[in-house]
């Protein structure tokens, strides 16, 4: 238990210094560098602690742990393949970097 | 203390979803909505542990993978477009 809320207290805190990022920088591709920190700590540090916070495993609470590790899958998979296609275009329209 | 983390991420929600509306670029607004996307599902799981019911979990999978293709279309809509 107090496992969960410490990983949850440092998935928050990637989340929100992800959206300061969003704030603050200037450009499309710095905002691409915030953008997978929220994508890829923030969540991984999520999903750890929804997996922390189940942890005596029964037949009907195993049920959200699996699917948690699946969403961080498909996340982690798909997450870079979305930043690359934003900045290909992005580049392709004449933005300098 | 899952309600204080579901508040903490309807805020954050909310701070990007203003960010989404009050940009210029199309692109800026893009990468905003994809860290959107991202709180969304973290929402929906949290949702799913304050109400004990494993369907909210199943949504999220689905949401993930449907933001994703949303992404890749727009900007496969915008390639060609001149910005500024």
């Amino acid at each position: 238990m107090f496992l969960s809320y410490f990983f949850i207290s440092i998935s928050l805190i990637f989340f929100s210094l992800s959206v300061l990022g969003l704030f603050r920088f200037p450009d499309v591709y710095t905002k691409l560098h915030s953008s997978a920190l929220s994508s890829t700590f923030g969540f991984i540090f999520f999903s750890l602690s929804i997996v922390f916070f189940t942890l005596p495993f029964d037949k009907i609470s195993i049920a959200l742990p699996i699917r948690a590790i699946i969403i961080l899958l498909i996340i982690l998979l798909t997450g870079p393949c979305a930043a690359h296609a934003i900045a290909r275009a992005a580049h392709k329209n004449g933005i300098k970097p | 203390m899952w309600q204080i983390i579901a508040l903490i991420l309807l805020i954050l929600i909310v701070l990007t979803l203003l960010r989404v509306f009050m940009s210029k670029n199309i692109f800026e607004k893009l990468v905003a909505l994809d860290v959107a996307n991202i709180l969304v599902i973290s929402l929906l799981l949290a949702f799913s542990i304050i109400s004990r019911q494993s369907f909210l979990a199943d949504m999220a999978i689905a949401y993930a993978l449907l933001s994703f293709i949303g992404v890749l279309y727009v900007t496969k809509y915008y390639k060609n477009y001149s910005a500024q």
